[in-house]
């Protein structure tokens, strides 16, 4: 066979010549694209269900006031009236009333700047619809976070898993720095350099005694909030929690001890309401802490991370953070009864914000709608090499935007308590 | 039946097998600080044993520092509260009296209430809380079942020598 052959090529004894096609001659893709969706557990909203709601009244001031009335103290255990003869005694009783206050916060979420060209020319042409639905997402999480924060740095007790019981704790607005509400300081000095349990019935028992007979929280009562059952929490408390902490239920020596035969925790997992009186409801992204062994100083991990080496087979994809999935130590779960605190219902901008102008300038939004505007300045550079700010006149530039006004007033914070244990990822055949 | 049988056990072999591991140190030098364990575990036995000839306090520490046994503290805030008395007056007008004024009747109720207040901790050093701390007498082996979830790690001292064996889940 000659090593090589011209074509086309003439007079060819076909018996002495190899004319195989050359593989690489002709025009190809380098790959095949098909559209693919990364997988994650989808989010749902837990704490907007389980609160009450407030309407805010505009023109009223920059701070909501809750004026509530308090029913007199019990201040006896045994009575004893005087006889019919004689001239009675009377108990004189009174109400009186308490306040707690509350102001709105506001918060923005912004797209990237899209150029039009990739969705012209690009295979993945539709870039806005992900980052629209992706924009949602952000935006529930973070409404959830914002109330279970408040929540957190304002609940007056906690509870630590592994024998320090209920605590009172700072109940004042957190901050970003640690320095406020539940400080990292108080935190390292008062809960996380304890010997923290689990979250096992046994402390779950203690923890709603001490809830119910400390903290004199109180259940729900007639809601309409729904439950997991589609019934209301009706005369019952709730625990929210991660799905370890339920998981861990079937592995907990007091369920393994007392469990029904029928409650099938081999293949079926746990289910009911825990000792009659409280219904779990999952939390997605829950509260975790990584502790410093150096001071105990608590960090909070973000819940997920991004696989940053590009040789790796999951390169770029969404991840659990280690951090947070594996090395934090600490879990929060939260106990909750009835009347606890009120989502903030703000309504609208005011009305002369609100509507679009001729000119397509979007009307002014809070609640989380997702608005797509083009109205905004694009940088160019002039002949000097200077950064100008130019109107985007030409449209060639589109982005994502929304902001959500929010606040979340506690008149009844005694009835949210959160509960820190220990994580524990292993089933044994050991009762501890 | 027999697949069920066989998945039954198959867990129970793997919980069993997955479940137990041990870490020993030996405790050379008195009142030294010395590393157990180095990963956050479920410690379920302790057995100590003094090689000492005097009775040997055992102290264990959630922690993988073997420098100092020691933990500085932030300032921070605490929060307590004592019973006070909560009293309560009222005046009320009764009517005029004989000669025409007007009397006041006043009524004093005294009960026992809370106050509850926070305080303003300062910047401290102290010992770290320690996980365990046994006393067993010189030349002697004690076995404790103990469950302590570790956030950190396992580190030993003791006031004589001895050696410290764990029994730990991860």
């Amino acid at each position: 066979m000659p090593s090589a052959l011209t074509l086309p090529s003439l007079d060819n004894v076909l018996c002495n010549t190899w004319t195989q096609d050359d593989i690489d001659y002709y025009n190809k893709l380098p790959y095949y694209f098909v559209k693919a969706t990364g997988a994650w557990q989808k989010t749902w909203e837990t704490w907007s269900k389980l609160l009450g709601s407030v309407p805010w009244t505009p023109n009223a001031g920059d701070t909501l006031k809750e004026i509530g009335v308090e029913p007199t103290p019990v201040l006896r255990q045994q009575a004893f009236p005087s006889l019919l003869k004689v001239n009675p005694t009377a108990d004189i009783v009174h109400t009186k009333e308490r306040t707690t206050t509350a102001q709105l916060y506001r918060h923005r979420f912004v797209s990237p700047h899209f150029y039009f060209l990739p969705a012209f020319q690009d295979f993945m042409g539709n870039k806005v619809a992900p980052a629209r639905e992706n924009l949602n997402r952000m935006t529930s999480i973070y409404v959830e976070t914002f109330y279970r924060t408040h929540m957190f740095h304002y609940s007056p007790r906690v509870y630590v898993c592994g024998g320090t019981g209920l605590l009172a704790a700072p109940s004042a607005a957190g901050s970003p720095d640690g320095s406020t509400g539940k400080s990292n300081a108080w935190l390292a000095g008062n809960v996380l350099n304890k010997n923290i349990g689990p979250l096992t019935f046994s402390e779950l028992y203690k923890a709603l005694n001490e809830f119910e007979q400390v903290c004199g929280a109180t259940p729900y009562e007639g809601t309409q909030l729904p439950s997991g059952t589609s019934s209301p929490l009706n005369d019952k408390f709730c625990l929210v929690g991660q799905s370890e902490v339920w998981n861990a239920f079937i592995n907990d020596p007091w369920v393994k001890e007392n469990r029904p035969l029928n409650l099938n925790i081999l293949t079926q997992g746990f289910y009911g309401d825990i000792f009659g009186r409280v219904r779990f409801r999952h939390e997605k992204y829950g509260m975790r802490i990584k502790v410093a062994d150096a001071d105990f100083t608590p960090t909070y991990p973000a819940p997920e991370t991004i696989e940053m080496n590009p040789d790796d087979p999951e390169y770029l994809r969404t991840m659990p953070n280690p951090d947070y999935a594996s090395l934090a130590q600490i879990g929060v779960a939260w106990l909750v009864g009835g009347a606890n605190y009120q989502i903030i219902e703000t309504g609208p901008p005011p009305g002369m914000f609100t509507s679009s102008d001729v000119n397509g300038i979007i009307g002014m939004d809070w609640n989380g709608k997702i608005n797509m505007t083009r109205n905004f300045m694009v940088p160019c550079v002039d002949s000097d090499g200077n950064v100008q700010m130019e109107p985007n006149s030409w449209g060639e530039y589109l982005r994502l935007q929304a902001q959500v006004v929010m606040g979340i007033v506690g008149f009844n914070k005694f009835n949210v308590m959160p509960i820190f244990y220990r994580r524990q990822n292993t089933i044994s055949t050991l009762t501890s | 039946m027999k697949t069920f049988m066989a998945l039954f056990l198959g867990i129970l072999t793997c919980a069993t097998v997955l479940a137990q591991e041990y870490a020993t140190a030996t405790l050379a030098v008195a009142n030294k600080l010395t590393s157990v364990l180095t990963t956050p575990a479920k410690l379920t036995k302790l057995t100590l044993t003094s090689t000492s000839a005097n009775t040997t306090t055992f102290k264990l520490y959630d922690t993988t520092n073997t420098v100092t046994s020691n933990v500085v503290y932030a300032a921070y805030p605490s929060v307590a509260s004592y019973p006070t008395n909560y009293t309560t007056t009222w005046e009320h007008l009764t009517g005029p009296d004989a000669s025409g004024a007007y009397v006041t009747n006043t009524f004093t109720n005294t009960f026992t209430g809370i106050y509850t207040y926070w305080t303003a901790g300062k910047a401290s050093t102290n010992e770290r809380p320690r996980t365990v701390q046994i006393t067993i007498p010189g030349n002697t082996t004690r076995a404790v079942d103990i469950t302590r979830y570790l956030k950190f790690g396992l580190v030993a001292q003791a006031s004589g020598t001895g050696v410290v064996e764990a029994e730990y889940t991860k």
